[in-house]
């Protein structure tokens, strides 16, 4: 096999949201960047994400995952990426040498690439967890599921049983109501739900049961069919199952969405160091506030550096990327300090909250010991856990407000009461409504004088977590108005099942108003009146088919 | 059972695309241009894609993503071919796998 040598300024490894943002950004300042993926398309599992982005502007929220990657992938080409597809990095020798096997036409092709400077962005793999027969035809990952029913569009199987409420969990099970499939349940042995409350509300509105302190004791099934059942039990508060809870739940697939864990192969085969850390999903190679592993000029970054969002994969991307424009001579240290400094406090913003919080602190440990490793002098520059701490203990958490005023209508009610890094509904607001600030992760508050009721927030939250209600509708009746992202659309007039937040039957409804637009990207707003009793619970509708 | 998705409220209706056909275990069946292999089979309602060695237990897929082999099956006369991230061809002819090819002679 002949191997050929070419010279690249830059090798991203890895085309997910980390790699194409490395690439752009570097690109931008006339690096000259490859960019080489295994796999027979560009974007990572960008591709499977289908639901809209939470994050600011600067992260393109309120897009939805797809559109981001088409996106990427077109500004990546349009900079002078070179992309090559369907080549497995087989190894990174010393010198920065990148061995790369590329397969184009059923050939296969040996090469060489000295680089200058690589960035490894290989991401993140799905966590197993075992119980009896998890090895059967049936059980699959929550990942292999939603690339077979959004990418594929294939749903496989009827009746699923989740295992794991975290926001994949959450994500996935929302995503197979939509391609028409049944949840038979959620199961999680923790006792509260791991991920954002704004989607777990979307399913629990569809009826979706939640097993919480609860635990898989084994897959149902044979050697012909796979799985065609599930046995649950409550667990103790030592998370031992209590036997005489056990039921068997009548399924054909179980789907796992136990966390990911970084794919560190390539960034051990490179000598970086790396430590354990469960917050990040376990192992990760040690970086600097550059993103630079300890083997001076590679990069690692997305997922691989600790299992986080798709936003914050971006943002470090773009970290290496100006880093590797700067040590290359492209750009001056004052501009890349302006860059990085702007990048840096969108991360930040984007580790505040209860949620990030965690990340943000494990974050700090890992460049911690990048700097004891590596004997370079410690920057303070990821010190900002404290500042955090005060600031969200001056705020404490407001929760939105849900009395509504009977004469004013109508007006925006805001269900969205966790510290999540989300914005879309500040911007969406012309009236100044809705403040949410600085940082990123603070709660919307409404403010119900400028509210003009005009549900343009609506569309665009992408947790689905803003209402409208109009009380002065008639004299015994309110209307509520919805995102409904489902297949089957109501028309006016329609008599539907209005249910409440658990997805339980209320009351009959009437449709007073389907609203589709180009802008609202495929989130139709349904409006529903019903009773006055019926306001303060009416959230989502039934369709019978 | 598994099906095709043709309607979907954010994807939209799902284009046909141009149709090909394969022979599973000596039965042709139906796949489109360009899908995956495990699409194609899941589609018409195969889930069983391999028998390990030693204990013949079934698997079938997994990770969906090319990282655990458990899709495997013989394509083409050629064992381990990981068919969630190999698009058919018309006339491909695709094997269960049973242990390490599909006559499964390495099983004692
Ligand atoms: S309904 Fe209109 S005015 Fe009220 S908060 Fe939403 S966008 Fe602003
Ligand atoms: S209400 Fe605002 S902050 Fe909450 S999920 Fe919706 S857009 Fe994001
Ligand atoms: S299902 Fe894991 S490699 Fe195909």
């Amino acid at each position: 096999m002949v191997i050929i040598l070419i010279k690249k300024e830059m090798v991203v490894i890895g085309a997910g949201p980390a790699g194409l943002s490395s690439a752009i950004e570097a690109a931008k300042e006339g690096v000259e960047v490859l960019l080489v993926d295994e796999n027979l398309k560009a974007g990572g599992q960008l591709f499977k994400q289908i639901h809209k982005f939470f994050g600011s502007s600067d992260h393109r929220a309120g897009l939805r995952g797809i559109n981001i990657g088409k996106e990427l992938i077109n500004e990546s080409r349009q900079l002078g990426v070179d992309i090559w597809l369907n080549s497995i990095v087989i190894g990174i020798f010393d010198n920065k040498q990148v061995l790369i096997k590329q397969n184009i036409d059923g050939k296969e092709n040996l090469k060489t690439v000295q680089a200058d400077k690589i960035v490894i962005a290989t991401g993140a793999s799905e966590k197993v967890i075992n119980f009896k027969n998890w090895t059967l035809p049936g059980v699959m990952g929550a990942g292999a599921a939603q690339t077979m029913i959004n990418v594929h569009r294939v749903l496989p199987g009827k009746r699923f049983l989740m295992i794991g409420t975290g926001n994949v969990g959450l994500i996935v099970s929302y995503q197979l109501l939509q391609a028409g499939a049944e949840v038979v349940g959620i199961l999680d042995a923790a006792k509260e739900v791991g991920g954002y409350n704004v989607h777990a509300t979307k399913i629990a509105r569809k009826g979706v049961p939640f097993y919480l302190n609860h635990t898989i004791i084994k897959a149902v099934g044979n050697n012909k069919e796979g799985v065609t059942g599930a046995v649950i039990a409550e667990v103790d508060n030592k998370w031992q199952p209590i036997s005489d809870t056990e039921k068997e739940l009548k399924v054909d697939v179980i789907t796992l969405a136990a966390g990911l864990k970084p794919l560190l192969e390539l960034a051990n085969m490179a000598d970086c160091k790396r430590t354990y850390i469960s917050e990040l999903g376990g192992w990760v190679p040690l970086h600097n506030e550059n993103m630079e592993s300890t083997i001076s000029g590679i990069y690692v970054i997305g997922d691989l550096t600790g299992v986080e969002e798709a936003n914050t994969a971006l943002e470090e991307g773009r970290l290496a990327g100006v880093d590797v424009a700067e040590k290359l001579g492209k750009m001056t240290t004052e501009q890349s300090k302006i860059k990085k400094k702007n990048i840096t406090q969108r991360v930040k913003n984007l580790r505040l909250g209860p949620f990030g919080e965690k990340r943000l602190k494990a974050k700090k440990r890992l460049i911690k010991e990048y700097y004891k490793i590596s004997d370079k002098e410690y920057k303070n520059n990821f010190d900002f856990v404290k500042e955090i701490k005060d600031e969200l203990d001056q705020k404490k958490m407001i929760k939105s407000a849900n009395n509504i005023d009977k004469t004013k209508s109508p007006v925006a009610v805001i269900e969205c009461n966790q510290e999540i890094p989300c914005n879309p509904c500040e911007l969406a607001c012309k009236f100044d409504a809705i403040k949410i600030g600085e940082p990123i992760t603070n709660i919307p508050i409404l403010n119900k004088e400028k509210c003009t009721g005009c549900g343009l927030c609506l569309p665009r939250c992408p947790g689905l977590a803003i209402f409208l209600v109009d009380r002065s509708y008639s004299l015994d009746k309110s209307t509520v108005a919805f995102p409904y992202e489902f297949k089957q659309i109501p028309q006016k007039g329609d008599i539907v099942d209005a249910v409440d937040r658990q997805g339980n039957y209320l009351c009959k409804a009437e449709v007073v108003k389907v609203l589709q637009s180009e802008k609202f990207d495929k989130t139709p707003i349904i409006t529903i009146s019903v009773l006055d009793k019926y306001i303060d619970d009416a959230r989502n509708i039934r369709i019978s088919d | 059972m598994a099906k095709r998705i043709n309607k979907h409220p954010i994807l939209g209706e799902r284009k046909p695309k141009e149709e090909v056909e394969i022979v599973f275990n000596g039965k042709k069946i139906k796949a489109e241009k360009g899908e995956m292999i495990a699409a194609a089979l899941q589609a018409n309602g195969i889930r069983i894609h391999r028998y390990t060695i030693k204990n013949k237990e079934p698997r079938g897929v997994f990770c969906g993503i090319g990282q655990c082999t458990d899709c495997a099956m013989e394509v083409n006369g050629r064992p381990n071919v990981r068919t969630c991230v190999t698009p058919v061809q018309d006339g491909m002819i695709v094997n269960t796998q049973y242990g390490l090819n599909r006559n499964g002679d390495n099983i004692d």
